[in-house]
């Protein structure tokens, strides 16, 4: 689903988040800066590899980042017109489960093992709609039938260790849609599963997300994974964003050297069986960030200006934005 | 086909897991690899491919006898390897090396990097000492990282460097067959592509040959001469990795390569929904995909499909298919 026009509000809007650790090593700006929007309906790839602060940044949405060591130390986050960032904890509890849900990756260690699926998808309907037990039954098996869970009636009763992988991100779907929430975040939901998996969870969540006019937080490090649904995407580089816009701008002509990298670091099936054109180097110790832009070290587009100061994100088109001085010449 | 073309020829290999106790009530072993052929010849790079729980590993980790194999046959360089006893087989092993997927977990944590790499050296009494020490600085140049890495310890690196020093450990005895399992998975997609590019280059450099196990078909057709397809312990189809991917046979071939990620915004492609996903029990009779398969028919459910050539050095096995 496209953006209609710039006369919609954004569901979510984050604007300038900073989130440092401070740890007796030293401090680790996971997250520096960052501003984007997600707005109804639609889905945001939050794509980068790891340590660059994509899933400290969905965390930090629903205020799960441990603090300390962790603390937001500037920014500000507003979601369907209220300021999220200056909610007191128990409301903050309403908003957990009911309007923003979250997935993460690994469906094992983040199901409960010792309550049957039916029971944790029960709980957040019960606490967050006051519905009473059987009705929350009702529900639950009507969700997990949503999700395609077979013979959901008695899948109901099984434990999550008696479900296979993808059955049990399924459940944990049917647990996150159970509020009808206006935004879900989906950390890394398909990369512990397998290929043929990933491709039926990845459909399954377009399917409802269409259909509930939800709008997801996709944060993967799987470009292909963003590409199979997301209608805009964020590319992050150690805690900042460094490419943000709509999917067919970006895939299309991308304009930041790192994106590119990225993107020609996966063989493409068509390809013939030359080297690929790889990064060099790796990715910075966060505690020990390189002066300028993040990135210049590894780029192929360096020049001595890079190295003095970080650039900011420039405008490529409309609401295309790449963060790199030569983004004209890229790629 | 000549023999001595194949560097390794593997017939009908077989590695059972028998669950032990007493009170154990299913006495049926897990087969892991149930039975599965296949040869590499010297300079080949053979994809295995398929899909967690598929036997990949085990297969892989079988041929160098670092699992026992059941049953079957093992022929490297024309000998059986599984009748070696010992000492004969002790002596085979610098031919033959294996490379870990997880680089956090295959280094010795208490050992220095030049320990590491040098170890085999020093165990098969080729060098050691000052010449040990020579021989490790070149190894460790030729897989990118320096010659005072030498002196530090693996936590010292990341996951991309850590997979250097397994690599230089791998090549440090000039094997003529390297086993490679998933040893990229665990990285970051920019650096895959770094140790991708050092893999095919040491190919080159060292005439090497590889059996690369991955659940990345992309990865898989980028590095491999042929591919083998997996599931659940047996082998479904083998082809040249050009062939496979216009020409994918076995449905379970279909819809892997259906579900790959593509590099493009997607429009409303087709994807062929695989019914439930199915643990199968391990079954005498029938085809173990069939429960998930859309063409499945009575043959099917009664009959194993054998792995029959359909020309062009193309394996399939599948009813459907022939």
């Amino acid at each position: 689903m496209k953006i209609e026009n710039s006369q919609n509000r954004p569901l979510l809007e984050v604007r300038d988040l900073s989130i440092h650790f401070f740890t007796e090593e030293g401090v680790i700006q996971a997250v520096e800066n960052v501003s984007f929007e997600i707005y109804p309906g639609e889905i945001l790839g939050l794509v980068g590899e790891s340590g660059c602060g994509k899933s400290v940044t969905g965390l930090s949405l629903l205020r799960l980042i441990s603090i300390p060591p962790g603390r937001i130390v500037n920014g500000h986050i507003t979601f369907d017109g209220r300021s999220l960032s200056n909610l007191e904890e128990k409301e903050m509890e309403r908003v957990r489960g009911n309007d923003i849900s979250m997935i993460f990756q690994e469906p094992m260690t983040s199901l409960n093992p010792v309550f049957t699926i039916g029971d944790q998808i029960m709980e957040a309907i019960i606490l967050h709609q006051g519905s009473d037990k059987t009705e929350a039954r009702k529900r639950a098996i009507k969700m997990l039938d949503r999700v395609r869970i077979p013979s959901p009636d008695k899948t109901i009763d099984s434990y999550p260790h008696q479900l296979s992988g993808g059955m049990r991100q399924r459940a944990m779907i049917a647990m996150a849609l159970s509020c009808q929430p206006k935004l879900l975040i989906a950390d890394e939901p398909t990369t512990a599963l397998d290929v043929t998996i990933q491709a039926q969870v990845l459909g399954l969540l377009k399917e409802i997300q269409r259909e509930m006019g939800m709008s997801v937080m996709l944060i993967t490090h799987d470009l292909g994974v963003v590409a199979e649904i997301a209608d805009r995407v964020a590319v992050m580089y150690a805690g900042r964003i460094f490419e943000y816009g709509p999917i067919e701008a970006i895939f299309g002509k991308m304009r930041n050297p790192y994106t590119r990298g990225l993107m020609t670091s996966i063989p493409q099936l068509t390809e013939k069986k030359d080297r690929l054109n790889a990064i060099p180097g790796q990715v910075p110790d966060p505690m020990d960030l390189p002066v300028g832009c993040k990135f210049h070290p590894r780029c192929y587009l360096m020049i001595e200006e890079c190295k003095k100061e970080e650039p900011p994100l420039f405008q490529v088109n409309g609401d295309h934005f790449s963060r790199c001085i030569r983004w004209k010449e890229c790629c | 086909m000549a023999q001595n073309n194949f560097l390794i020829q593997v017939k009908d290999l077989k590695k059972y897991f028998y669950k032990e106790g007493l009170f154990s009530k299913d006495k049926r072993p897990i087969r892991a690899v149930d039975g599965i052929s296949f040869s590499i010849r010297k300079g080949e790079t053979l994809g295995l491919v398929g899909e967690s729980g598929c036997g990949k590993t085990t297969a892989g980790k079988s041929i160098l006898r670092l699992i026992e194999p059941t049953s079957g046959q093992i022929f490297f360089k024309g000998r059986d390897i599984l009748r070696l006893n010992r000492e004969a087989m002790r002596n085979l092993r610098p031919h033959m090396q294996f490379i870990f997927q997880d680089p956090y977990e295959s280094l010795n944590p208490r050992m220095k990097v030049e320990e590491i790499v040098g170890e085999g050296l020093e165990v098969h009494r080729i060098a050691r000492g000052k010449e040990k020490s020579r021989r490790v600085s070149e190894l460790l140049e030729k897989v990118g990282l320096h010659h005072q890495d030498a002196e530090r310890y693996p936590h010292e690196f990341s996951g991309g460097q850590r997979q250097r020093i397994g690599i230089a450990r791998a090549i440090s005895l000039n094997p003529g067959l390297i086993v490679a399992d998933e040893p990229v998975s665990a990285l970051d997609v920019s650096i895959q592509a770094q140790i991708l590019n050092l893999l095919m280059d040491l190919r080159d450099q060292l005439g090497l040959t590889y059996l690369f196990i991955s659940h990345d078909l992309r990865i898989v057709k980028h590095i491999s001469d042929r591919i083998a397809v997996m599931y659940t312990g047996k082998m479904i189809e083998m082809a040249n990795s050009e062939d496979l991917f216009k020409r994918p046979l076995h449905p379970y071939t279909q819809v892997l390569l259906k579900a790959i990620p593509k590099l493009e915004p997607s429009q409303q492609r087709e994807k062929t929904l695989l019914r439930e996903e199915h643990h199968p029990l391990p079954s005498d009779q029938g085809c173990l995909f069939q429960p998930r398969c859309p063409h499945s028919r009575e043959k099917c459910q009664t009959e194993d499909p054998l792995l029959l050539d359909e020309g062009e050095d193309h394996f399939v096995a599948c009813h459907f298919v022939s």
